[in-house]
C-alpha cells in the first residue's frame, strides 16, 4: 500500500509536555524561587538542542485559586524565557484541571490547522500541599481531563513535596505504576526541585529520541525501578 | 598507543551516553577520554587504534583524509587486561556554533536538517538556503570521508552516521568532522572479523550474542537492520543517502516511518528555482536514481559512497560553472592537503551507469513552494498579562479557529491539486476534489445568503 507522497512539509510528530505547577500561597519564597531558578535550566536543555526542540512541545500552567497559562505551548527554541513565577493565594486543583482540559483540546486544533501531528500529551503536575476546594470538585474536573472517551486525554505525571498527599497524587496520575512520585517527609523543597527538574529534563529528553522510533514513548523521570509507558499517536 | 587507566588525568564530564561518559582531559585541551559502561576485549580496541597506521602502508592519502576529519581513537585505556576506554581527539575550533545565549555548541547536522529559517528565529544563525552549492559540498565532504574509510584495507563501518555524529563548518571551505569513531567495525572483504569469542559473518547478519552492541540513533538508523542487530558498511550508505535527503533539501523527509510500515516511499524533493535549471538537477537526472536507490531496504543495490562523490561533484561542478567558483576543488584540499587529490579516480569500486533500480523508493524533485510555516520568536510574558488571556479567550478563540479553518481550507486545496496532478495519487486526488467541491459549494451558498440578507432590504425585498 503506498501512502501519500512524502514532500517538504512533511515533519515530524511532536510530544506535547504540559507542566501544571502549584503556586499556591505554601510555594512563596524558597520553592518559587527554585522554581524559577530552575526554569532556564529547562528551556536551555530543550531548547538550545534542535534535534530535541523539534520534536518537543512545552506549556507552562500555573494554578492556586485559578488556572492560567504562563507560556502557551511552544517550541522552546524560539522562547526567549520562561516567565517569572509568583506564588499567590489558594490551592484549586479542580482549576488546575479544567484549564488543561479546555487548554490541551484549543491547543491540539490549533497544532491540526498547522499541519502539526501529536503524540498523546503528558502533563507534569506538581504540587506542595493539599487540594483547598472540595474533593467532589476536584475529582469531577480530574475524571474529565482522563476520561476514556476524550480523545485527547493527557498521560499525567503527579509530583509532590511539602505537605502534599501521597494518596491524592496517585489518584492523579490515575494509580498508574510510576506516575506518581513523593519526596521523602521533610525533605527540603530548594533540595527537591532541582533534582525533580533534573529528572523532568532527562525524562522529556529520552522521551524526544524515541518519538522518531515511530514508537514514542514516555520515558519516567530517572527513578529506581522505573519503567516505559507506550504512548499512542493520535492521528 | 595503550596506556593504563591510572596514566589518564580526567578533567569534568562531558557528557554521559549508554555506551559511558565521555570526560575532558585535565592535561590537554584538545583531548577526550571516553569511559566505556562495560569493558570492551583489548584486542578489539587496539585493532580500532591501530586502524589509521595499518591503512597507511597501502592508502596513506585515504589514512590521512581520516584523521583529518574524524576523531578517530588514538590510545585504547586498561584496567587490567581489559580496555575500559578510549582517547580521542576533540572537535576542532570551526566545527564548534556560538549560540545567541552565548554558550558553544557543537556544529551538528541537525541545525541543516530543518527550515534554515527557523534556526535563524532560534538561534540567531545564518544558514544557507535549501539546495544551496554550500550544503551540497558538505555531503560531498561527507561522502569523500566514507571512501576513505570504505575502499581502505581493512574497511571501516562507522554504523551511526546520525545527525549528531557528523559535524559540519562553513568558516571557510565545507568540511565535515566525524565524531563517535570508537564505534566503527572493521571488516575484511566485507565480512565482520571479531577477535575472541564471537561469529564471522554476512553484513547485516543476525548479530552473535556477545558481540558489542552498536545502536544507531533514532531517526538515522538504517530500517532493513532488524532490531537488536548491528550496523554495517551497507548501513553507512543507507545514512549517506538520508543525509543528502535531509541536508540538501533542508526538511525532515520522515521516510523511516513508511519503511518500517514496508510501505514504498516516493519522495518529492523540494527543487529551488535557482537550481531548476541544472542539468544535473532535471528529472531523471543520476542523482535521484541514486538517492533512492542509496535509501532502498534492497541493501546490494546502495551506490557506494564513491558513487555519491562522482554525482556530487558533477553537480557541484555544473553550480560553480555558473558562479565561477570550485567548492568541490576547495573541499578536496582542505580534506587531502595543498597537493589535492584531482578528481575521483576512475579506478572506482564500482562500475560507473546508473544503479539498480528500486522498488520500494522513488525520489524526484518538484518545483519548491514557500514553505507556509512563519518562524517567530515568542518574547516572555509577564504573568500579570496571561491573565488577559483568559478574559478575552472566548472572542479570542473563535478567531483562532477562523484563522486555522481559513488556512485548512488552504491547505486542504492545495494538497488536492498535487495528489490530482500526480499520477500517483489522482484517485484519492480526485476524491478530495469532490469532497472539497461539496464544501466549496456549502461556504459559497452561505457567504451567498449572508450578502442577499444584508442587501435586500436595500433592495425592498
Amino acid at each position: 500500500m503506498a501512502s501519500e507522497n512524502l514532500g517538504v512539509e512533511e515533519t515530524y510528530a511532536v510530544f506535547p509536555f504540559y507542566l501544571c505547577l502549584d503556586v499556591s500561597a505554601s510555594m512563596a519564597g524558597e520553592p518559587i524561587e527554585s522554581v524559577n531558578r530552575q526554569m532556564p535550566q529547562l528551556r536551555s536543555a530543550i531548547g538550545e538542542d534542535p534535534a530535541i526542540a523539534e520534536v518537543i512541545r512545552l506549556a507552562v500552567v500555573t494554578f492556586s485559586d485559578v488556572a492560567r497559562t504562563v507560556l502557551p505551548l511552544s517550541d522552546l527554541s524560539l522562547v526567549e524565557a520562561v516567565p517569572e513565577l509568583a506564588s499567590e493565594g489558594r490551592t484549586s486543583y479542580g482549576a488546575a484541571f479544567d484549564h488543561l482540559r479546555r487548554t490541551i483540546e484549543g491547543d491540539y486544533h490549533s497544532s491540526r490547522g498547522r499541519g502539526e501531528r501529536w503524540y498523546r500529551p503528558a502533563v507534569v503536575f506538581i504540587s506542595d500541599g493539599q487540594p483547598t476546594d472540595a474533593a467532589e470538585t476536584w475529582r469531577a474536573a480530574h475524571q474529565r481531563l482522563v476520561a476514556p472517551e476524550w480523545r485527547r486525554r493527557p498521560n499525567v505525571l503527579s509530583f509532590g513535596f511539602g505537605a502534599a498527599d501521597a494518596e491524592v497524587l496517585a489518584e492523579i496520575a490515575e494509580r498508574k505504576p510510576n506516575r506518581a512520585f513523593i519526596a521523602a517527609a521533610g525533605a527540603e523543597p530548594s533540595a527537591v526541585i532541582p533534582e525533580l527538574v533534573a529528572g523532568l529534563i532527562s525524562s522529556i529528553v529520552s522521551s524526544s529520541a524515541s518519538v522518531y522510533n515511530g514508537a514514542a514513548q514516555l520515558v519516567p523521570p530517572d527513578v529506581a525501578s522505573m519503567t516505559a509507558i507506550p504512548v499512542d499517536q493520535l492521528d | 598507543m595503550i596506556l593504563e587507566r591510572t596514566q589518564v588525568e580526567v578533567g569534568p564530564l562531558l557528557a554521559e551516553g549508554g555506551e559511558g561518559r565521555v570526560y575532558t582531559l585535565a592535561d590537554r585541551s584538545d583531548g577526550l577520554f571516553k569511559e566505556y559502561r562495560e569493558p570492551v576485549p583489548l584486542a578489539l580496541a587496539s585493532a580500532l587504534i591501530g586502524w589509521p597506521a595499518e591503512v597507511a602502508r597501502t592508502s596513506p592519502g585515504y589514512a590521512a583524509r581520516v584523521l583529518g576529519s574524524a576523531a578517530w581513537p588514538t590510545a585504547v585505556v586498561t584496567d587490567g587486561d581489559a580496555a575500559v576506554g578510549v582517547l580521542m581527539p576533540r572537535a576542532p575550533q570551526a566545527f564548534w556554533l556560538h549560540h545567541r545565549d552565548g554558550i558553544d555548541r557543537l556544529a551538528t547536522l541537525s541545525y541543516l536538517t530543518a527550515d534554515p529559517a527557523q534556526r535563524a528565529a532560534a538561534y540567531g544563525l545564518s544558514l544557507p538556503p535549501p539546495m544551496a552549492p554550500e550544503r551540497i559540498a558538505v555531503v560531498y565532504a561527507l561522502a569523500r570521508l566514507l571512501v576513505a574509510l570504505h575502499e581502505a584495507s581493512p574497511a571501516a563501518g562507522h554504523g551511526d552516521l546520525s545527525a549528531r555524529n557528523v559535524l559540519w563548518s562553513l568558516h571557510d571551505v565545507p568540511r565535515v568532522y566525524l565524531i563517535d569513531c570508537d564505534n566503527s567495525e572493521l571488516a575484511d572483504d566485507q565480512e565482520v572479523r571479531l577477535p575472541g569469542p564471537g561469529a564471522v559473518g554476512p553484513p547485516g547478519a543476525f548479530t552473535p550474542p556477545g558481540t558489542r552492541r552498536r545502536p544507531m540513533t533514532p531517526n538515522w538508523d538504517d530500517p532493513s537492520i532488524p532490531p537488536g542487530a548491528n550496523p554495517d558498511l551497507l548501513s553507512d550508505r543507507y545514512s549517506l543517502a538520508l543525509i543528502f535527503l535531509r541536508v540538501a533539501g533542508a526538511a525532515h523527509y520522515p521516510v523511516q516511518r513508511r519503511q518500517r510500515r514496508r510501505e514504498a516511499v516516493a519522495v518529492d524533493f523540494d527543487l529551488p528555482d535557482v537550481a531548476r535549471h541544472l542539468h544535473s538537477l532535471r528529472r531523471g537526472a543520476p542523482i535521484w536514481a541514486i538517492c533512492a536507490a542509496g535509501l532502498s531496504l534492497q541493501r546490494s543495490a546502495r551506490p557506494a559512497a564513491a558513487t555519491w562523490v562522482a554525482t556530487l561533484e558533477a553537480v557541484l561542478d555544473e553550480m560553480g560553472a555558473d558562479a565561477g567558483t570550485d567548492l568541490a576543488g576547495a573541499v578536496r584540499r582542505a580534506q587531502d592537503g595543498p597537493v589535492g587529490v584531482a578528481k575521483y579516480p576512475t579506478a572506482a569500486a564500482e562500475p560507473a551507469g546508473p544503479p539498480p533500480a528500486v522498488r520500494d523508493v522513488t525520489v524526484r524533485p518538484v518545483a519548491a513552494t514557500a514553505r507556509t510555516q512563519a518562524w517567530r520568536v515568542a518574547l516572555s510574558r509577564p504573568a500579570e498579562a496571561a491573565e488577559e488571556l483568559d478574559l478575552r479567550s472566548t472572542s479570542a478563540q473563535i478567531r483562532r479557529q477562523l484563522r486555522y479553518s481559513a488556512v485548512w481550507w488552504w491547505i486542504a486545496h492545495r494538497r488536492m491539486v498535487g495528489m490530482v496532478v500526480s499520477r500517483r495519487s489522482y484517485l484519492k486526488g480526485l476524491r478530495r476534489l469532490v469532497f472539497l467541491a461539496f464544501v466549496d459549494v456549502a461556504l459559497a451558498s452561505a457567504a451567498l445568503f449572508v450578502v442577499a440578507m444584508i442587501v435586500s432590504p436595500f433592495l425592498g425585498i
